[in-house]
């Protein structure tokens, strides 16, 4: 009953209209430009590409825009500024306290308050794909063949999403308990949003890393864990594959080439070996803001 | 879950309880034992460890040492929780909920069936005269509509014990006589125990049965409010007349004075040893063979806050 409650009042609190309206405009706008754009490019002139060809450099290209956008940068800022107050603006505004001093397990407040924003963000995802697809079949005159491609692709989209969204919450939701300033939680996580996106940026740091340090780095590389647990999902998919070129573009982007560069090796972590470890900081983070909340003196 | 059986029922039980923060020992090895039934006053000066006595009962601080009891189970358990009503000296409760809605979610949260929960917020809306305002904004109520929000929603899940830390702070005065009014009611028709912290003495004493002071995170004085009060105004009489000096003079150095003095407001304060009528006499034969008018004679009626004001003074002696 306390999950329940508090989930039904934190996915009331989340459904402001121009807060769930600049998340789909948002999501909309980058994938519809770009894909739109190119869409121009592979059928006004003659790249003596087939439509098979397209759909597959179309589908390639919305992937990639999915792991870098939709599901990236703006889904981890999303659920990280949600998250960020979750608890933190509770104990500053003092409404933990009358709850917490009902007969309520802690967890269950945490627990509502997550699921509530996964439900959330999923919701505006689907909404943010489905419209994406539809406004690129209809105003670009997408083809139907890309299009049903891309539907198809919905179920492994949301499902790594989903994922992403599970870690970036359950990682925000530790600070969110362990500190009061949301400006502070924001700014970490927003870090961690780098960490994962933009780790290419970190590469010069290291200088010119040993195949051994790198083998080693790499398990702490966030950007490849999540590149790699999008890599065991949509490989789910037996109707698409994503071309080599474009798992090279993915690879780059999030600087965590699946083979080793300069000399060609495999480096050793799995695909499902990085999507245990995503779950596994999850659950850690989730098991640690319970833990810390339970400790918690309001 | 276990729990600890006491004698002649007690709701609230604290042994050896203590705070520290840092340095500060907030609450020093208090002891309580507070009757089931009882409206048991709680009463300090700012600083005290009122406030962290209180957050820690409720199970929002963790007891550095020593244990509490509410009603025989741990203080902080979850089946402690269930007993206890709780109401903070500022409530914060969700602004942007109507009060409807806040009250079904707390008594939804304290674990009532849904139908129970709508039943129990409408009840309560009407008894604390909230229900006019009830699909609004808790965001936009005064300081004394939230204060009895604050009290409805400790109320809610029919605690068995309610814990209010100043409930009549910042509220005017028919706002203050009408949540002690409901307090009494609840304490007459219901039997709650009510473990109550009030600045406000003057109304506390008239809803209280027993008090605790606490200075320093420890207990000066525990004991009902009759029993104290006998204690302290044993054998002191108020003297006032037309001619105080006169008076003082013709008695001062008789034998059964103790203590006599005159205070600021040109009253005289005697205490006798003994047997109060030999100094009633004497003062009666000064006032008719002078021709003095007497204006006052009668044993010192002590109140909470005089209790209060030696109490405090008599610690910070020792």
């Amino acid at each position: 009953m306390g999950f329940y409650l508090v989930f039904k009042k934190t996915l009331k609190d989340m459904l402001g209209i121009k807060r769930n309206l600049a998340f789909i405009f948002l999501g909309l706008l980058i994938p519809f430009l770009s894909l739109s754009s190119m869409w121009y490019s592979w059928t006004s002139y003659d790249y003596s590409q087939t439509p098979s060809e397209i759909t597959q450099v179309a589908a390639d290209s919305y992937v990639v825009l999915w792991y870098m956008w939709g599901a990236g940068i703006l889904l981890a800022i999303t659920v990280s500024a949600s998250a960020a107050g979750f608890i933190s603006k509770e104990i500053t505004d003092g409404t933990l306290m009358l709850v917490a001093a009902k007969p309520i397990n802690r967890w269950q407040i945490i627990a509502g308050k997550l699921v509530a924003l996964l439900l959330n963000v999923m919701l505006l995802l689907i909404i943010n794909h489905l419209l994406t697809v539809l406004l690129l079949r209809v105003a670009v005159g997408m083809y139907a063949n890309t299009t049903n491609v891309l539907l198809k692709l919905t179920p492994y989209l949301l499902l790594y999403a989903f994922i992403c969204s599970i870690f970036f919450a359950a990682v925000t939701v530790v600070f969110s308990t362990l500190m009061k300033s949301r400006v502070k939680i924001m700014m970490i996580a927003i870090f961690l949003v780098i960490a994962v996106f933009f780790s290419p940026m970190f590469m010069p740091i290291f200088g010119d890393p040993s195949f051994k340090t790198r083998e080693i780095m790499s398990y702490f590389n966030l950007g490849r864990h999540t590149r790699l647990t999008y890599e065991s999902i949509y490989g789910l998919a037996p109707f698409w594959e994503m071309s080599a070129g474009q798992q090279l573009v993915l690879d780059i982007l999030s600087g965590t080439p699946t083979t080793d560069f300069l000399d060609g090796r495999t480096t050793p972590i799995h695909p499902v070996g990085s999507l245990t470890i995503l779950l596994a900081a999850s659950a850690s983070a989730m098991a640690l803001s319970v833990w810390a909340l339970n400790r918690k003196e309001l | 879950m276990w729990r600890c059986v006491t004698e002649d029922t007690l709701m609230i039980e604290t042994k050896g309880m203590t705070k520290v923060f840092g340095d500060l020992v907030a609450v020093n090895d208090l002891e309580l034992r507070i009757k089931q039934g009882a409206i048991h006053g709680f009463i300090g000066p700012n600083g005290a460890g009122k406030t962290t006595t209180i957050k820690m009962l409720v199970g929002l601080l963790r007891f550095t040492n020593g244990h509490g009891l509410i009603k025989g189970l741990p203080a902080g358990s979850k089946q402690a929780r269930q007993l206890i009503g709780y109401s903070p000296e500022r409530p914060s409760l969700y602004s942007n909920m109507t009060a409807k809605n806040y009250l079904f979610y707390m008594a939804g949260l304290s674990g009532l069936k849904k139908d129970e929960a709508k039943a129990r917020t409408n009840e309560l809306l009407e008894w604390l005269e909230l229900a006019k305002f009830k699909d609004k904004k808790v965001g936009g109520f005064s300081a004394g509509e939230k204060q009895r929000m604050s009290l409805a929603q400790a109320l809610v899940h029919h605690p068995e014990l309610l814990i209010l830390d100043e409930p009549t702070a910042n509220l005017d005065p028919s706002g203050r006589i009408s949540i002690i009014n409901k307090l009494k009611e609840l304490n007459s028709q219901q039997n709650i125990t009510i473990f109550i912290s009030s600045h406000i003495l003057y109304e506390l004493e008239k809803l209280v049965h027993s008090v605790t002071i606490i200075e320093k995170g420890q207990t000066i004085k525990e004991d009902s409010v009759e029993r104290i009060k006998e204690g302290f105004s044993q054998d002191r009489y108020v003297v006032k007349t037309s001619d105080n000096a006169k008076v003082m003079e013709s008695i001062k150095g008789k034998p059964y004075i103790q203590e006599i003095l005159l205070d600021a407001s040109d009253v005289i304060y005697v205490t006798c040893a003994d047997d109060a009528s030999a100094m009633q006499k004497d003062v009666l034969d000064v006032v008719t063979q002078h021709g003095l008018r007497l204006i006052h004679f009668g044993e010192e009626a002590i109140n909470l806050e005089d209790i209060y004001t030696r109490s405090i003074q008599s610690g910070r002696e020792q």
